[in-house]
């Protein structure tokens, strides 16, 4: 991130080249590469609101930590597979229908141990499908990703209530024991960690460079041989496949029925907590560890919010502003980007 | 003025030419013909199974519940052809009908209420507006967050009251949902007029014309003197105040009132504008289009309560709809040599 070099002054002829540097230099920003600030804001903000919540309960107790995560684990998975999206450049508003699909699946075909064997790698195959087909989609028909998983959530969402009228079902035991609870530390605190090690191995793969080359510039990857079309629909699939995760966790370990709308909410909180971890919806730059934060952030807010006493509703309210706050930073943060690299193209 | 006409005269320059003239008009309008000819085509195959579907009561009760989707997909038909999303529909939807009741309670001034729900429709439209116009942060998100911050506004301001504000609101509203003169439905008479001003607005105006452009190329438009932030932000103020008169009347049509009540309209809004053939990379689309579109939703929930089937399968036909609406116009525009993908 080099400041105005000659060639970018030359480029920016509409804009005023002083200007831009002196913009640039301005900025309180300056003295920070774009990935230390989006890697900084989603820990700093982990680090305050795990702060403001210990000192609203009074004390940090194992159990509390535990609530913690295992009411997000959902959320980090959703949030695992809209991250990949992302880095591609797309959306996938279909996650709440996969999601509600999986959870109308678990709750009704998984009520003994013994359905576990046929139906869990079922139900993940069902969201890899499912993932897959609005990949394929939108690599064949050139459709737009929002309005192609926006018309795919409609289906999946309605395939839900089909499956599952109204909230209802139960869980086989066994999945809910093999899920729940800490046997030294929380289950939920290691699948947490597995994740973030999953983020690591992937990035350093070929798949990994792919993901972000794909997001940075379609053009320049397909000209360097990644092959984007394929890389798309294997982001699109796993993420249909975290949605269906998410579900199984979901209603083994929270809730232990289903719901046909219970993947709804997810579908705006995976994005918010995409884009609070700092990942950039432009494409190609992000984090899942970013996300992962952002996911513990926003339901830390929710426990904030029942520890002080105050309503529920409160929480959403909270949520709403720090989801903005988190968006307009880093709308800054990109103005700024682009002012110290007008070479840069702009969103035309 | 002269400003308005470098914006103005892209048809003088015979590169322009192909792109506006006669055969681009008409590939434009295709999808939008489509979307017609697709809800004439469902009403007269319906009417013919069921003679009953053409009868005044159900036309009218068809106008009656395709006209509040008409009008909230009026402000998202201008933010989608300006290249934008706007998802705080649900939000300013329901504040704007507990706010309605809330007064209607106390007094029934509507006056006084329209006096309250205004400006907070224009704050919600501004903070919209110029976060996506002048900080360029993606409308998606920057809408997600206002829609999730006003509507927890509301649940603190009515205590999370799901259905406590359930009072019935002013009268005036209820007639403007669902009465009608003779035979002629006074909400198909309001939407005509909203109509009439949207469309006229949208092609014979410098506004409308401005709004096209920055949805056609915001750089080109920049350059050739349209003010890109104050189009964006008009576009988000209208849609907001658009989903506060929507939310007025889904009020009347209710006859009830929740803060969640509009929630169905962050889908319905969008998939509206869509089957309309307006392209989410904005720049083409008609608010005659976005007619159609509701109309054909409300048809299709009649065909299946005749049908007797469930929500469930008009899930899956909405989103088969866009699907194959979306998809032929895509079709249409490649082969049409069209430049979007």
């Amino acid at each position: 991130m080099s400041t105005a070099t000659p060639t970018a002054k030359k480029a920016s002829g509409i804009a005023g080249s002083v200007e831009t540097e002196q913009a640039a230099q301005r900025s309180p920003f300056a003295r920070f590469t774009p990935q230390q600030i989006s890697g900084a804001v989603p820990a700093v903000l982990f680090v305050v609101l795990f702060v403001v919540m210990i000192s609203v309960q009074g004390q940090f107790s194992s159990s509390l930590l535990q609530t913690v995560l295992e009411t997000t684990v959902p959320l980090m998975l959703v949030g695992f597979g809209q991250t990949l999206v992302i880095l591609t450049r797309g959306i996938d508003l279909s996650v709440g229908g996969i999601f509600s699909l999986s959870t109308a699946l678990i709750a009704t075909k998984i009520t003994s141990d013994g359905d576990m064997v046929v139906w869990i790698p079922l139900v993940i195959l069902i969201g890899l499908g499912a993932g897959a087909i609005n990949g394929l989609l939108i690599v064949r028909t050139r459709m737009q990703p929002f309005i192609v998983t926006l018309a795919s959530w409609s289906v999946f969402s309605g395939l839900a209530l089909l499956a599952l009228p109204t909230e209802g079902g139960s869980v086989a035991p066994g999945l809910t024991s093999a899920l729940s609870g800490s046997a030294l530390v929380p289950k939920a605190l290691i699948l947490a960690l597995v994740l973030v090690v999953v983020w690591i191995v992937l990035r350093r793969t070929r798949f990994g460079t792919a993901i972000l080359s794909v997001g940075s510039s379609e053009a320049a990857a397909k000209l360097n041989d990644v092959p984007v079309d394929r890389t798309k629909i294997i982001v699109y699939a796993l993420s249909g496949m975290f949605a269906a995760l998410g579900a199984l966790y979901y209603v083994a370990v929270l809730t232990f029925s289903g719901s046909p709308v219970a993947g709804d909410p997810f579908i705006l909180q995976s994005v918010a907590a995409v884009v609070i971890g700092g990942t950039s919806l432009a494409g190609g730059r992000g984090s899942l560890i970013g996300t992962i934060l952002g996911a513990l952030s926003l339901s830390m807010i929710a426990q904030i919010v029942f520890f002080s006493g105050a309503e529920s509703y409160w929480s959403q309210f909270v949520q709403g502003m720090l989801i903005l706050g988190a968006v307009l930073l880093f709308a800054v943060v990109e103005l700024v980007i682009r002012r110290r690299n007008p070479n840069a193209t702009e969103e035309a | 003025m002269s400003v308005a006409t470098t914006a103005d005269a892209p048809a003088a320059t015979p590169a322009a030419r192909s792109r506006y003239g006669e055969s681009g008009w008409r590939r434009r309008q295709t999808p939008i013909l489509f979307a017609w000819g697709l809800m004439l085509l469902l009403f007269v195959v319906v009417s013919i199974f069921q003679p009953g579907f053409r009868s005044n009561n159900n036309i009218r009760s068809i106008i009656d519940q395709s006209m509040i989707l008409g009008v909230v997909g009026l402000g998202q038909t201008l933010v989608i052809i300006c290249r934008g999303i706007d998802l705080s529909v649900p939000a300013m939807m329901g504040v704007a009908g507990v706010v309605l009741t809330r007064h209607g309670q106390s007094g029934g001034d509507v006056l006084a209420a329209i006096v309250v729900i205004v400006p907070i429709a224009i704050v919600l439209g501004l903070v919209n507006g110029l976060s996506v116009a002048f900080l360029r942060a993606p409308a998606i998100v920057v809408t997600l967050a206002t829609n999730t911050l006003v509507l927890g506004a509301l649940l603190v301001w009515t205590s999370g009251a799901g259905s406590q504000t359930g009072g019935a609101p002013a009268k005036l509203f209820r007639t403007l949902s669902t009465g009608h003169a003779g035979s002629f439905s006074v909400s198909g008479i309001v939407w005509l007029g909203v109509a009439l001003v949207a469309i006229v607005g949208l092609t014979a105006t410098r506004f409308g014309r401005h709004v096209y452009a920055v949805g056609n190329n915001p750089v080109a438009a920049r350059l050739s003197g349209v003010s890109v932030i104050r189009t964006v932000v008009s576009v988000y103020v209208i849609s907001a105040l658009c989903s506060a008169l929507g939310g007025m009347l889904l009020a009347g049509y209710l006859n009830q009132t929740f803060p969640n009540m509009g929630s169905e309209y962050l889908f319905t809004s969008i998939a509206v504008v869509l089957i309309g053939g307006a392209s989410i990379l904005g720049g083409t689309g008609n608010y005659a289009g976005t007619i159609a579109g509701a109309l054909t939703l409300s048809i299709l929930g009649g065909v299946l309560a005749i049908l007797d089937l469930g929500p469930a399968y008009l899930r899956i036909l909405y989103g088969v709809l866009i699907f194959t609406t979306v998809g032929l116009g895509t079709l249409l525009a490649r082969r049409g040599g069209g430049r979007r993908e």
